[in-house]
């Protein structure tokens, strides 16, 4: 249905592989004047940025007009209020800090002990990124993070964008329209069979960074591309429930992650490991039938989206699949589609993506982690953790060796967008190239060598 | 008039108004009695899904309502065990276009239902009144068990206007095999002595019409009392051969003046004995023997008509296999009051449900098989 509130699409120009090229063109130099700006320079206005989608504002209603519907008005919300949060000076500086290891890393030479090493990080140049379609803030994360390494940014958008990463970017370009900012931010679109098209990111961008499906990921091989290529592929989203925690508490936080993002975000968990100690099945019964109410419960802050007819037809399908292969229970509300709890009675099988769908699978002890989630490790990523304090390291080293590169606590499955690792290594710090300056120190220098403090002088005022 | 309930039901005009509401119940019942007994799974099925409330007597439209109905999809991959009282007739099969195919044991009884009720929607609409030759673009029954092949086959050999059959298609080494020359050559013979029904894939009659057009024939007048009967593969064409309903009708009316109305196609599954065969203003209704609505698969409520929802079946024809009750992922909307004059509700399909996936980095189903 048409949301008469929602601005009209827009328009996204068709795309050549000539017309392509000059975007990428157009955007090198853009991206060395922003390699020179200062950092307070680049921060003040991405803070004014952030103040933009505060709630009330004309940006917040224009987005969330654009967003409702998909998603529920709680996770709009939400999710632009956290945006706008993460936008802040202080917010940023500690987030540059954690993840590059010190806030100024691209903007000074930093000498070691001796001075006689120096360190400083460099950007890539241009960043394509080929974005996702599933949450909508995939488009603002990846300008961001671009923008943070003084990269320009090409963002790709996904034929299922919402439209929001558009007006992120002219939003951000309107802050200062003649400036670098504006210079250093390009939004396109074309079919991904256009390989054409895919062809001059892989020749022309000094980074691709891909984000969601298979057919994204084969697009650009490390092998084919000119740049440094970063591969945020498909991801499998995990639960572990240990024995002994409260799951009363637990449970709501757990239907939280399934629901806030529709389970479109790698990070929402589908599959969910609980541990059965005895063999009985007793406490993964209980998980999958209080999580089925949690689901429903959790239904007043985050609506289900209406589901089309052909999705209903899906979920009925996994659902009759599940009783008739005799390969899982089925919990569900009567008469409604709106979550999907299956309980598994055959092992390990097939997970189902979407509709609040979450497959539970017994395991006798945390030392199965690593075997349960075997034939999915290329595809891990995020675990939701639900066990009691004493047995948090457990459980997470269990994780760990599984193949896990981030577990959150129960509720909190998408609750930052920077300041911690992503996939085994800080986001950010990929997008930049370290660079090193050794001035000669030690007993393996050539006899006679002089560090030249001159030299030194000469470095440190250059930052 | 036969004392069988079902048997009953079939005696009853076919396209009948008012509806025979009470033979209807009656059958299900029977049916549903029969189906009970001899497939334990079944019944497990339908006690679990009423909450353990026996399910007979059917009495009622809303007790049929109750009944839960069995997922096609289900029966794709789903057998259930055949009783040893089950003498298998024949084995058809679907065609296997959206996956697997299906596989549906009849028993005599059974078929003979079949054969009888889609003859029966043949004779309400007026096909066959004449004298006639059949010519079938479908794979010749020796060569297959695809329902549309076997059942057809069994309806023109029933009926006693039709004087012969000639098959245009097989299956050789388990593919199609058609000869668009041998087609073009009986359609022009068979065009010369009388009235013939052309009935197949309508893909397979469009080949044999652009065939003839390109051989220089502008038309080819078949006799008065002539039919085109298609079923089927609107969306797989043979190469070249773009297929739309409304074009195909018009082409195929044009070319062997016969008008538009003795063009018709028809709507089946191999799961569901009764067939939907467009009336002349191009509706498929539906006959006495099935009860067709549009449900939400959500709610399991029928929606209001006009409103698009999958298409349930409840036919109680077969009693060798649990097909009384199907939900199929045919997108349908179910309207009454045709201008034909047929007072029965028609089918207006919508496609089939499927779902359109934007590539996301959370992996889809399957993908991770343990």
């Amino acid at each position: 249905m048409t949301n008469p509130q929602a601005p009209p699409p827009i328009a996204v120009r068709p795309e050549t592989p000539a017309s392509l090229r000059q975007c990428l063109e157009s955007l090198r130099p853009a991206g060395r004047e922003l390699a020179a700006m200062p950092l307070s320079d680049l921060l003040t206005p991405l803070e004014q940025f952030g103040r933009l989608w505060q709630p009330g504002s004309d940006d917040f209603r224009r987005a969330c007009s654009l967003l409702e519907g998909t998603f529920s008005r709680r996770a709009v919300r939400d999710s632009l209020t956290m945006l706008s949060l993460s936008l802040r000076r202080e917010v940023l500086l500690g987030e540059l800090t954690r993840e590059l290891g010190r806030a100024d890393l691209m903007d000074r030479w930093q000498a070691d002990e001796g001075e006689t090493g120096f360190s400083r990080g460099f950007p890539l140049g241009v960043a394509a990124h080929v974005l996702a379609g599933n949450v909508f803030l995939g488009g603002a994360v990846a300008i961001a993070q671009s923008l943070l390494t003084r990269n320009a940014v090409l963002v790709k958008l996904s034929r299922a964008d919402s439209g929001f990463t558009s007006l992120f970017a002219d939003r951000l370009k309107n802050l200062d329209p003649d400036g670098p900012l504006a210079r250093s931010i390009a939004v396109r679109a074309w079919k991904s069979e256009q390989d054409e098209l895919n062809q001059v990111l892989r020749e022309e961008a000094d980074a691709v960074v891909v984000w969601g499906g298979q057919a994204a990921i084969e697009a650009y091989p490390a092998d084919r591309c000119r740049g440094r290529v970063i591969h945020y592929g498909p991801r499998l989203g995990i639960g572990l429930v240990c024995e002994g925690v409260d799951l009363d508490e637990a449970l709501p936080a757990l239907a939280w992650d399934v629901a806030l993002w529709e389970q479109r975000a790698c990070s929402s968990p589908r599959l969910l490991l609980v541990e059965d100690a005895d063999g009985s099945g007793s406490l993964p019964g209980r998980v999958a039938a209080e999580l089925s109410r949690a689901l429903s419960d959790v239904r007043e802050h985050l609506p289900r989206r209406t589901l089309s007819l052909d999705e209903k037809s899906e979920v009925y399908s996994l659902r009759e699949w599940a009783a008739w292969g005799n390969r899982a229970r089925v919990f569900a509300t009567a008469g409604s589609m709106d979550h999907t709890v299956l309980l598994s009675t055959a092992g390990p099988q097939e997970i189902p993506a979407d509709y609040r769908t979450v497959l539970v699978e017994p395991l006798r002890s945390l030392s199965e982690v690593r075997q349960s989630l075997a034939p999915y490790r290329d595809a891990l990523q995020t675990a939701v953790l639900a066990a009691p304090p004493g047995r948090w390291p457990a459980a997470v080293a269990a994780l760990v060796e599984s193949g896990m590169t981030r577990v959150v606590a129960a509720g909190s499955a998408a609750s930052r967008f920077l300041g911690l690792p992503h996939e085994g290594e800080f986001a950010l710090r990929r997008m930049v190239e370290l660079i090193g300056i050794d001035l000669g120190s030690g007993c393996l220098t050539c006899p006679g060598h002089q560090v030249s403090p001159a030299v030194i002088e000469q470095l440190k005022r250059s930052s | 008039m036969s004392a069988d309930p079902i048997d009953t039901l079939l005696d009853e005009p076919v396209f009948a108004d008012p509806w025979p509401e009470a033979v209807f119940i009656a059958a299900v019942d029977a049916c549903l009695d029969v189906l009970l007994a001899r497939f334990p799974r079944y019944a497990d099925f339908v006690r679990d899904r009423t909450g353990g409330i026996s399910p007979r007597p059917i009495e009622t439209m809303e007790r049929i309502a109750a009944l839960p109905p069995l997922f096609l999809p289900v029966l794709k991959g789903f057998r259930f065990e055949l009783p040893g009282d089950v003498q298998t007739a024949v084995e058809l099969t679907s065609s296997g276009t959206t996956g697997a195919a299906s596989v549906v044991p009849l028993d005599e009884p059974s078929m003979r239902r079949r054969v009888d009720a889609m003859a029966a929607v043949y004779g309400g609409l007026g096909i066959g009144a004449d004298d006639i030759q059949a010519l079938a673009f479908l794979m010749d029954p020796a060569t297959t068990r695809m329902a549309g092949s076997v059942v057809i086959d069994a309806v023109l050999r029933a009926m006693p206007q039709v004087h012969s059959i000639q098959y245009l298609a097989r299956q050789r080494n388990g593919k199609p095999d058609f000869s668009l020359p041998e087609a073009i050559e009986a359609v022009t013979e068979a065009a010369s002595q009388g009235p013939v029904l052309l009935v197949g894939y309508p893909a397979l009659i469009a080949a044999a019409v652009h065939g003839m057009r390109e051989t220089g024939a502008g038309r080819l007048p078949l006799p008065q009392g002539s039919f085109v009967l298609t079923g089927g593969g609107w969306k797989s064409s043979l190469p070249g051969v773009q297929l739309d309903q409304g074009e195909f009708r018009r082409l195929v009316a044009d070319f062997f003046e016969i008008g538009p109305r003795a063009v018709r196609d028809m709507f089946g599954l191999s799961e569901c004995p009764a067939v939907f065969v467009q009336c002349d203003r191009g509706h498929y209704h539906a006959p006495v023997f099935v009860h067709a609505q549009a449900i939400d698969p959500e709610s399991g409520e029928e929606e209001e008509p006009g409103k698009t929802g999958l298409l349930q079946l409840t036919t109680p024809l077969t009693t060798s296999y649990p097909l009384l009750k199907i939900l199929t992922t045919d997108k349908v909307v179910i309207n009454r009051g045709c201008d034909c004059g047929l007072a029965t509700p028609y089918i207006v399909p919508r496609g089939r449900a499927s779902v359109a996936r934007f590539e996301t980095c959370a992996m889809k189903i399957g993908q991770a098989v343990g």
